[in-house]
């Protein structure tokens, strides 16, 4: 969020804002001469908004204490929502507030809006989970309630429009229309609105009407927030309701009738968490009494009282994050200064530790390979078809074999390799200007899936370029390292694409093929771009790791 | 002559003979068919061209070595490109007097940056040459790794006009010299075949060292200034060297290593950590989900059952099994963490703590550029025990990078499955700027009972890419993976380990 210099000097210093914010745990983006930009972490959405960052700045800095009676309503219901049982199906929940006495001149309107834009498209999942609409109450003829339907038909003149569109002609022409609208797709292409007697005063989670534009000189205000989920709904509705209330303006509930049940939006009321103390300091490794529990709590804008042994803390309606004690108990340590934590050391007896068994194959396999002369490689297991089949000269696959992904946003990344080699004859092929013989080897994963089991193995591939590159080379290192991992192994004649025929092997363990090594075919290297010959092994160490 | 006085050896004998049907021929060939190396073949050439009895051509050759500062700029990068760097980090330059006029004068050359409102910006090609190979390094470097090879001479030809871009910057400096290009016997050399040679021990064998021999003959001394093929040592990847110190870290603290599987469902990788099904990191745009296998069971139905319940608890929405069946790449290795909680949750009390860490890759789906690979590695570790708090995790990471060197400070952070959550961060000079270092906290209790213990759990993930720019002289993290065997030949270490 980025917030003029300006608008937070009114109330903090600069560099008691970022001091302030960055102890709350916010991390400042960018200062410039004019404005503040801010990074507010997914969990305090109470944040997003201009009031709301600076009632936490304030409580923290101690210059203002809590009051568990801060976010009175006005009395009386300010009007009354009918809910369809149409919009039921598609867009279920809504809350709404009329807010009167509102000043809205300099950055406030903008505040609002972004906070509103901020808070749907993450809190709200892109407006999918919620959605707010904020009208000029002053434009609306609300005598006979309004209504929140959805329709397939009707009209409006979107915000910033001038001409009434059909709701379809929103979808298709309005860029909000076009970027929002899978956000209600139904096949029975229903559109939620809300209206009054007279005009549809927004298409849901859309646009709004031109005709209940709000300005900077707006005094009262009708809000409504819809959405997929009740509680989500009713959260916003507190936390916009505490913001209005913080900027000075008159908050009223409004009525919402669901037909078999009746709604009472918004309700901004404190819940009590009651904490013990040794919990906190069990959980924290600090010691405080209750008066400084009390102290930190309130600068996290919780108000607090003693209650027997324990403390009570009340926790305001905008902070909807707080599940439980360990929220609070979160809290409590912010407002301590994690960097205030004497750090103590966990005493226990001496043990041996111990590497992962995988490791120290790696390390084992990686120490033959070097004293052969090979150089290590280590690739990215992602992978495409292309390198890993094709270049390969592997044109029949059988693709129920691949792991393979679904979405990728680049196209070298379509699927976990199967094999080592290619990898290293790719490093071959970029450095073909490198003095010869060069000789590479990785020992990594590989993966493959066989009717709905996964594999996830550990290979090693070696390969060795230089112009008298021959099998018996290879052989060679591939008969060492088996030697070396004791394995009892048969060498018989083999048959892969990738070698050329009658110079391939395959090496066999217990009747099972774990590999091939052999002459690369000059078919690959040419695909590859390499112009010298190749010998290579590749060999599965352990098919498919059992965690 | 000296050298007449002495007569001709056996292999200058050979030498002779080999041209005696008068053809011309070259360095190569008499190596060949004298059966000698090139510095050996060099000495009895020399010899016989002093006696009048062999005529030699010569062609003129280069000579190329590069300066300290070519050398530096192998490693740091050239100014142009370094300058191209920093615009792409900050999105744009004011133009001022400290901007090295070299860089930019060169940036221009290539096209690379404009000027516009007095400020660098970087054109589309000058974008797309962030981070990416430069021909004028690429070929530098090539002129550093094949010093002394006999293929540098068809890259000097080739690239005639460039290296000599790169000797007018003052990169390299060249010298001229005249190598041999083809030798012929002359009538001198004729009339010396029917000499008798005097015998020289030129290469030692078996025979000689077990005979008398090597007592009554001399040597045929080498010119030991003769060029050879350089040599490189087989060398272990970096990431490698570099993971396997922070595993000593760790291991020097009493953790033991555990592993889990890179393909998991989305049920541990997301739910069983308590991240809410609608939460945005489970979009296709940010995860790794798999088309084959598209699901994978959930075979504990007991934490299943578990799950679910803290979800319907906790988020007060629905929950989905098929949702949480997905496959994909993991996110994170805090799968393998809560594995573990579930595995070492509910031992003999006198076995605690169980500190465990894992080291592997992890995915995103990100468009990859010079800072972003969708393949990445991560450390994660936890502590399982009895009464464990924020400051035990706060001594554990501060005795970890206080090893490192590193001067750790914590601040609050948010991650859905810890409270308190914290990030540690460090002031780093040479960015004037805090870098993160890792994100943990203490697991919140609704995971840890559905995963079926009542102990405490602190836990971390740390990147390790990123930590590899202090240890290894790189300028890209793609540079490492790209595995480009004249950088793995040639990369240097900034720091021991």
């Amino acid at each position: 969020m980025t917030f003029a210099l300006g608008d937070i000097e009114k109330h903090i210093s600069k560099d008691k804002f970022v001091e302030l914010a960055e102890r709350i745990g916010m991390e400042i983006e960018e200062i410039t001469d004019k404005d503040i930009s801010i990074d507010i972490t997914p969990n305090r959405p109470d944040l997003l908004d201009f009031n709301g960052l600076i009632r936490a700045l304030s409580y923290m800095s101690g210059e203002i204490r809590p009051d568990k009676d801060a976010y009175r309503l006005k009395e009386g219901t300010a009007l009354r929502i009918k809910v369809s049982a149409d919009v039921k199906k598609v867009r279920p929940y809504i809350a709404a507030m009329v807010v009167k006495n509102i000043d809205l001149s300099g950055s406030r309107l903008k505040y609002l809006i972004d906070f509103s834009e901020k808070l749907s498209d993450t809190y709200g999942r892109k407006r999918r989970k919620l959605a707010l609409g904020i009208h000029d109450l002053d434009r609306i003829d609300a005598s006979e309630g309004l209504a929140y339907g959805a329709s397939s038909e009707g009209r409006i003149v979107p915000l910033g429009g001038t001409k009434e569109m059909s709701f379809s002609e929103v979808m298709k022409e309005n860029q909000k229309g076009v970027q929002y609208k899978n956000t209600i797709a139904n096949r029975a292409g229903l559109v939620p609105f809300l209206s009054d007697s007279k005009n549809v005063l927004s298409v849901i989670p859309i646009t709004n009407s031109e005709i209940t534009k709000v300005t900077g000189s707006t005094k009262s205000l009708l809000v409504d927030i819809t959405g997929t989920d009740m509680k989500t709904v009713s959260d916003t509705a507190n936390i916009f309701a505490c913001s209005f209330i913080d900027m000075g303006a008159e908050v009223y509930q409004c009525e919402i009738d669901y037909g078999n049940e009746q709604a009472l939006t918004p309700s901004p009321e404190y819940r009590e968490i009651r904490m013990r103390l040794y919990k906190i300091e069990a959980s924290l490794g600090i010691n405080i009494d209750n008066s400084s529990a009390i102290g930190l709590g309130e600068m996290m804008g919780y108000p607090g009282a003693q209650y027997g042994n324990s403390v009570l803390f009340y926790v305001p309606p905008y902070r909807v994050d707080v599940l439980n004690e360990q929220d609070i108990t979160e809290d409590i340590a912010i407002s301590y200064g994690y960097n205030n934590i004497i750090p103590e050391p966990i005493f226990h007896p001496i043990a041996p530790s111990y590497p992962s068994q995988i490791t120290k194959l790696r390390d084992f396999v990686t120490n033959v390979a070097l004293g052969h002369g090979f150089t290590e490689e280590i690739n990215q297991v992602l992978t495409n078809e292309e390198t890993n089949f094709t270049n390969m000269g592997i044109s029949k696959l059988d693709k129920d074999k691949i792991i393979r992904i679904a979405y990728s946003k680049t196209e070298n990344a379509t699927m976990l390799r199967t094999d080592i080699l290619p990898s290293l004859l790719k490093s071959l092929s970029i450095s073909t200007s490198e003095p010869l013989p060069q000789k590479v080897f990785e020992v990594g994963e590989t993966f493959s899936i066989n009717s709905g089991k996964v594999f996830e193995n550990i290979s090693l591939a070696m390969a060795t370029e230089h112009s008298k590159a021959t099998f018996a080379e290879i052989k060679s290192v591939a008969e060492s390292i088996m030697g070396s991992l004791g394995m009892e192994y048969a060498i018989k004649a083999g048959k892969n694409p990738s070698f050329i025929e009658g110079r391939c092997a395959a090496v066999e363990v217990g009747g099972e093929t774990v590999g091939f090594f052999g002459e690369i075919h000059p078919a690959v290297l040419n695909n590859f771009k390499i112009e010298e010959p190749v010998a290579a092994l590749e060999l599965t160490l352990i098919k498919g790791i059992k965690y | 002559m000296v050298r007449a006085a002495e007569g001709i050896s056996k292999e200058e004998s050979m030498l002779l003979s080999y041209l005696k049907d008068g053809a011309k021929r070259s360095m190569e060939d008499v190596c060949r068919a004298l059966g000698i190396d090139q510095s050996a073949a060099a000495s009895y050439v020399e010899g016989m061209e002093n006696l009048g009895a062999i005529s030699v051509q010569r062609s003129k050759q280069y000579d190329i070595q590069l300066t300290e500062e070519g050398k530096r700029d192998i490693r740091e990068g050239f100014p142009e490109e370094r300058l191209i760097g920093s615009i792409a980090k900050s999105s744009g330059l004011k133009i001022s007097g400290s901007i090295d006029s070299i860089a930019l004068g060169w940036a221009r050359k290539n096209g690379w940056v404009v000027a516009e409102n007095g400020s660098l910006k970087l054109t589309d090609s000058g974008k797309s040459a962030v981070g990416k190979a430069y021909p004028y390094r690429e070929l530098l470097s090539s002129l550093e790794n094949r010093r002394g090879s006999m293929l540098i001479e068809k890259l000097i030809k080739e690239n005639k006009n460039k290296i000599d871009e790169l000797a007018k910057r003052g990169l390299v400096t060249i010298k001229e010299r005249n190598q041999i290009s083809s030798i012929s016997i002359t009538d001198e050399g004729r009339k010396l075949l029917g000499s008798k040679p005097e015998e020289m021990i030129t290469s030692l064998s078996r025979d000689i060292i077990k005979s008398d021999i090597w007592k009554s003959k001399k040597f045929k001394s080498y010119d030991v200034s003769d060029p050879t093929e350089r040599a490189y040592p087989a060398r272990m990847h970096p990431s490698h060297r570099f993971f396997n110190y922070i595993r000593s870290v760790f291991s020097s603290m009493g953790f033991s290593e555990v592993e889990g599987p890179i393909i998991n469902n989305a049920f541990w990788n997301f739910d069983a950590l308590f991240s809410p099904q609608d939460h945005p990191t489970r979009d296709m745009q940010d995860t790794f989900f798999l088309s084959n296998p598209k699901e994978i069971d959930i075979n504990d139905l007991e934490v299943l059952g578990r799950v679910r319940r803290m979800h319907k608890k906790g988020w007060k929405g629905a929950w989905k099994e098929s949702l949480a069946k997905q496959a994909l790449l993991r996110t994170h290795n805090t799968v393998v963490s809560v594995k573990n909680i579930l595995k070492y949750g509910s031992l003999d009390n006198s076995a605690y703590p169980v500190k465990l860490f894992s080291l592997g890759k992890v995915f995103r789906n990100e468009s990859i550029d010079y800072k972003h690979l969708n393949e990445l590695n991560q450390l994660d570790g936890i502590i399982i025990g009895n009464s464990l708090t924020l400051s035990n995790l706060i001594f554990t990471m501060r005795e970890f990078y206080s090893y490192l060197g590193i001067d750790v400070k914590f601040k609050p952070s948010y991650f859905p499955f810890v409270e308190p959550g914290m990030e540690g961060y460090y002031y780093n000079k040479e960015h004037n700027d805090n870098i993160e270092l890792f994100g943990g906290g203490i697991i919140r209790k609704e995971i840890t009972k559905a995963m079926g213990t009542n102990k405490t759990v602190l836990a971390w993930g740390m990147g390790l890419d990123r930590m590899m720019f202090d240890y290894v002289e790189t300028s890209s993290l793609s540079e490492i993976y790209r595995n480009q065997v004249g950088w793995l030949r040639s990369f240097r270490y900034k720091k021991s380990m």
